[in-house]
This record gives structure tokens, sequence and C-alpha cells, in this order.
């Protein structure tokens, strides 16, 4: 056996004995001790078995990393594949953050001006930082009921003690560092407009035969004008009573007939067969609150009386107001009478509103009388120019029955207006009950609309316009 | 004596023989294979849950979208109108009517100077809806104007307390709007749908 075949022997013995590694490598050192103690040969094959062994050891540790870049690769290609994804997340994040944040500050903003109201109505805005041409206010870190801290409120009310007050409410919330998301609402406040019905009664209306009610609008013209009637005389009640509004034969109606809130519009308006509604049978979406007037204070000038002819300019307080026989009284300007006593006006007497001039009667709680053939003459022929107002303790009897027409409008919730105006009554009326007797005829001004019962004289403050502002 | 030392230095080399075997290979092709297939299909069903996902958060967004829009300018509204030039208020139009205002976004005269905002579905591509404008030429700051603020509109609905638009017969008496908007969107095969309802008043009539 020569070297070669000695060594491939016990490569082969090494190699294909059984046992662990352990046990090979030890067979290996056996071999390598036997090897020192003989000839060249032996040397010659230890030398071969430390190169084997080497060999076998560095092949152990020439492991590749081929896991490694695969996985870097893989990683790479999710990662490119997730970036668009990614991208999009984080622009619907920063929308639907922007849009809770834009909602906020709209939400701050209307709360402002809601504070503000009611602050002018039932709180004491005086106690806001500023004067009477400017109040101001100021909420920060407004927390929600949760204790989160949702942004700032800044309200300011221009002129708090006018009657038309104008109120601006800027809700601010932060957004990303120091950006910010600002909502603004700016709301002119004033009173309550009253007329929205041709005839309104807290209790009832009384329509006798051949009675007509329609409307028109002032500023289109007169009501002869060329397309200038509608039908948007109104005639409605607060009360849900059975029968409370009645129409009798061959009246008319160029309007609605409404009921009271939540009541039965055909158990509550009553027509004969012979009466003609153009509108609807409806009930109030809402009770409909008529506000107390409080009259605004006014000079003192006493009693008045007139038998003659007298101009009368300046606004004053009465404690009774009356005209004699003929004698005729012109309104030269925008006056108001608080009248706290009687209002009489005797036989063909004249109280004229001359053209640009208005009126506004107060009556307290004395008695309103207008004797046969006397006549208010609103000469503009302007509804709007001539109002009567009854305070709460006026709860007496306007009858009006003039020969000529009458424009103006009646405001007095607790009395009794009685109709007897066959040469026509433009205008509005709103009192407890009303009769219109037979062959009168009412044309609702729709300019009336407009016309408001002003915080002065008794009115809660109410939204009368509002914008939205938006910034950022 | 060279060819001991020749099978010496050979030996040893075919001892490693490198290269792959075909078995070698088919093996790692199938295992890299499924796992390719696992990942294909988890990066599939990944896309198809985010684009639902963002499809239906585009449909709710398109909605919220609208209703804050036509909210504000119901707040900001006079009066809702029966009808203005071709237009009639029904129970998918809606038409305001809205103070002109100035250069500063001002009221001019809240009384006598009025622009139009008129929301209808475009009646030849119902899906659409349209905000149109017809401001008080040479008086109002705003400008005639017609856009589409929503274009996968399913439905645009408008009542007043219960009562249907197009019913409503005293314009001058609606205080509020009660809108239901369906905005829909197919997306992969499905369709999604929202439906959101928002009741707004009319800010000066909230009395």
């Amino acid at each position: 056996m020569n070297l070669s075949s000695s060594f491939q022997q016990r490569r082969k013995e090494n190699f294909l004995s059984p046992g662990t590694k352990n046990e090979r490598q030890i067979k290996i050192k056996k071999v390598s001790k036997m090897d020192k103690t003989g000839n060249n040969d032996a040397k010659r094959k230890s030398v071969i078995n430390r190169n084997l062994k080497s060999r076998i050891d560095k092949s152990k540790n020439e492991e590749k990393g081929f896991v490694l870049i695969v996985g870097l690769i893989v990683m790479t290609v999710l990662l490119l594949l997730a970036v668009p994804f990614l991208y999009q997340l984080s622009f619907e994040n920063k929308l639907t953050t922007k849009s809770y944040k834009s909602s906020a500050a709209m939400s701050l903003a209307e709360a402002g001006v809601d504070r503000a109201i009611w602050e002018l109505n039932y709180g004491n805005i005086s106690s806001w930082t500023g004067d009477d041409t400017l109040r101001t206010m100021g909420i920060s870190s407004f927390q929600a009921a949760g204790g989160n801290v949702i942004g700032d409120v800044g309200i300011r009310v221009v002129d708090p003690t006018a009657d038309h007050p104008i109120v601006e409410s800027r809700g601010t919330v932060s957004y990303v560092g120091s950006l910010e998301v600002i909502r603004t609402v700016r709301s002119e406040l004033g009173g309550f407009p009253p007329f929205k019905f041709a005839a309104f009664a807290e209790d009832g209306i009384m329509i006798d035969q051949d009675v007509m009610i329609d409307s028109y609008d002032s500023r289109d013209g007169d009501y002869d004008n060329p397309g200038n009637v509608g039908s948007d005389g109104d005639i409605g009640t607060n009360s849900g009573d059975f029968s409370a509004i009645y129409m009798d034969n061959s009246a008319d109606l160029a309007g609605d007939a409404v009921s009271g809130y939540e009541s039965d519009p055909e158990s509550v308006i009553i027509t004969d067969p012979g009466a003609n509604i153009d509108g609807e049978k409806r009930a109030l979406d809402r009770i409909i609150e008529l506000p107390p007037i409080t009259p605004p204070t006014l000079p003192w000038r006493g009693d008045y009386s007139m038998s003659g002819t007298d101009s009368i300019f300046l606004s004053g307080e009465y404690s009774s107001f009356e005209m004699e026989n003929n004698s005729v009284v012109t309104i030269e300007d925008d006056v108001i009478l608080n009248i706290t006593g009687d209002f009489y006006m005797d036989q063909n007497s004249r109280l004229d509103i001359a053209v640009g001039a208005s009126l506004q009667i107060i009556m307290g709680s004395g008695s309103f009388e207008m004797d046969q053939s006397s006549a208010i003459n609103n000469l503009s022929q302007d509804p709007t120019k001539f109002v009567l107002f009854g305070t709460p303790s006026f709860t007496g009897d306007i009858y009006i029955d003039q020969s000529s027409e009458f424009y103006g409008a009646i405001y007095a919730p607790n009395a009794f207006v009685e109709l007897d105006q066959g040469n026509g009554f433009y205008g509005a009326i709103i009192a407890k009950d009303i009769l219109f007797d037979q062959d009168t005829v009412l044309h609702y001004d729709k300019a009336l609309e407009a016309l408001e019962i002003l915080p002065s004289m008794g009115s809660l403050y109410l939204v009368k316009s509002w914008q939205v502002k938006i910034s950022n | 004596m060279m060819t001991s030392k020749k099978s010496r230095r050979f030996k040893p080399k075919k001892l490693q023989p490198k290269g792959i075997t075909l078995v070698e290979v088919l093996v790692t092709v199938t295992i890299v294979s499924f796992m390719i297939l696992a990942m294909l299909s988890l990066y599939v069903a990944g896309q198809r849950y985010f684009l639902n996902g963002s499809a239906r958060s585009d449909v709710l967004r398109d909605n919220r979208h609208v209703l804050n829009y036509v909210s504000r300018d119901v707040k900001d509204a006079i009066q809702v109108m029966p009808s203005w030039d071709v237009y009639t208020t029904s129970t998918d139009c809606l038409i305001l009517q809205v103070s002109s205002i100035d250069s500063n976004g001002l009221i001019i005269d809240i009384d006598s100077q009025f622009d139009y905002i008129v929301y209808r579905l475009n009646s030849e591509y119902p899906n659409r809806l349209e905000r149109i404008i017809d401001a008080n030429d040479g008086v109002s700051n705003r400008a005639d104007s017609s856009r589409t603020i929503a274009t996968r509109v399913g439905s645009f609905q408008l009542s007043s307390g219960g009562v249907d638009l197009s019913a409503v017969s005293s314009f001058d008496q609606v205080s509020s709007v009660d809108i239901t908007l369906v905005t829909t969107q197919s997306q992969v095969g499905r369709t999604f749908q929202e439906t959101l309802k928002t009741g707004v008043k009319l800010r000066n009539k909230s009395d």
C-alpha cells in the first residue's frame, strides 16, 4: 500500500465511517498523532490531513449571504409599492383633519353669535369689554364637554344698544404648527317682523259675507298696477279651537287659511259652502309669539285737543288725544304718538299723514274711537307709513269704517278689531280677535313683511341677516 | 511522482463539486414561486381593500362637501324662492334668495338687493349637482356662475318640516330645509353608496 492509497483509504474511512462530525475529527486527530511518531511518510500524511481539515473548516465558514440580499430586494419592492398608498393616506389624513378643524371653527363662530344674542336678550352685554359703540368678548381655549380644547372664540358686537346691532364672531382652530383654520359669522340683528299675514288673530277671525282678501306689494306700485295683485293674503290664528276661523257665504280669500300649531285645520277653519279659499288650509309649523309692545320714552305733552287745523312735527307722550268736529291734523314728519289715555276722532275730523311723513300711534290703556265720517288719510298711500300699536294693556275695540281708503297696519295683540271697510283696507292686522264686516275688502301689502317691532319697542333681538366668511 | 502530485491536486476539487443540480433549481424555483404568489395575492388583496376604502371615503367626502355648501347657503339665505328665471324649486331643485354683497363681502341692502343661488341636478347628467349663481349684475360683488359641485350624486332630495319642497305652498314661511343626499361610486366591481341627511335652518327665520 503506497502513500497515496493509504491516504485514500483513510480519507475514505474518515468520510464513510459512521459517527458524528466530532467523532470523525477525533479520528483524524488520532491519525495525526500516529503520524508524528512515524517517518517521512507519516509527516506527509500529517500535512495532507491538515490540508483536509483546513478545507473542511474553510467550507464551513464560507456560507454565502443570499438570504440577506433577497430579503433586501423584497423589502425594497414592497416599499416601492407602498409609497403611493402612504402618500394617498397622508393626503386623505390631511383632508380629513382640515375638514374636522373647519367644522369645529364654524361651530365656534356660530356659537359666538348665539352667545351674543343671548347676552343682548337675557344677559348683560354691558359687562363685556368696551362701550355702547363696541363690546367684545373672547374665549380662549374653549373646551368641549370631555375637556378637549377646541379653539378660540372672539365676539364683537357693534352698536350693542341700537335696534340693529351687528355681531361678528370668529372661531379659530389651530391646524398644523402655526397654521389656523378661521371661520367668521357676521350677523345683523333686528326686531320681530310681525306682519307676515294679511290678518292674524291670537284667538279667532270671523269673516262675513262678500268679504274679499288678497295681496299686493306697495314696493311695486299701486294695487291697480297690472300684475301687482297676488294671492298671498294669508289669514291665521294661534288658536286650535273649533271654528276659530269662520268664513261666511261668498267670502273670498286669495291666500292660505292657517290654524294653530299642531291643530287640525279642518276643524279650526270652517267655511260656508259658498266661501272660497284660493290657497290651502294648513296648521302653523310653530306658535307665533307676539311680542308685547313697550313704548319708547318720549317728551310728555299732556292732553291734546284740537278743534281747528294743526300740524304735528314731533313725537310725544299724550295722556289723551282728541280731535273735535271737522278738525284737521296733519302729520308732517316721522312722528310717534304715545297715547296713554283715550284716542277720539269726532265726526268729519281728519288725521292726514303727509307724503314723506310717517305716524306710529301707541295706545296704552285707553280706548280708540273714530266717529262717523272721520278718517285717517295716509296720503303717501304707503301702508308702512302708518302703524297703530296696542300695548298689552290695550284691550279695547278698534273699529275702522271710513269713507276713504285706509292705508296702514294694526298691531294690537290684546284688542278686538272690526273692519267695515268697503272702500278698502290696504295693510295688515294683528289682534286678539278680528271681525270682517260684510263687503269689507282687505288688500295685504307684502311690503309690511319688512316692518319690525324694534327691540327698543319690546321685541327680542333676532337674526336679520347671517353671513359666513371663510378664511384659510 | 508527477502523476501522484497531479492526482493530489485534482482530487480535492472533485470532492467539492460546484454548480446546482436540476432538482435543486426546480425546488428553488417552486419555493420562490410560492413565495411570490403569496406576496402577490397579499398585495392584490391589500390593493383591493385600499381602493375600496378610498372609494368609500371619496363618496362620503363628496357628500359632506356638498352638504357643507348647501348648508352654508341655506343659513345665509333670506328665503327659499318658489321659482327664479327658468328654475322652479322642487324635490331636487332649491332656489335661495341671498343678499347682494359689496366688495368687502358685506350685505348691501337686505330688503332690496338680492342674488339667487340655485342647486339642481343637471338635466342632461342627473348624477351631477350644480350650483348656479345669478347675481344682481352691476350691484353685487358675486359673479354669475354655474359650477358642478358633485359628480357622483345618486339622488338629491329636499323637504321642509316633513313636506316635500315641491308641495310647499308658502315659500316665505319655509324656515328650514331638510336635505337628503345620496352619493355613489363603482370601484372594482362594487358600488359604494352613502346617504347623509341634514336639516338646516334659515337663520333669519329661526325665531
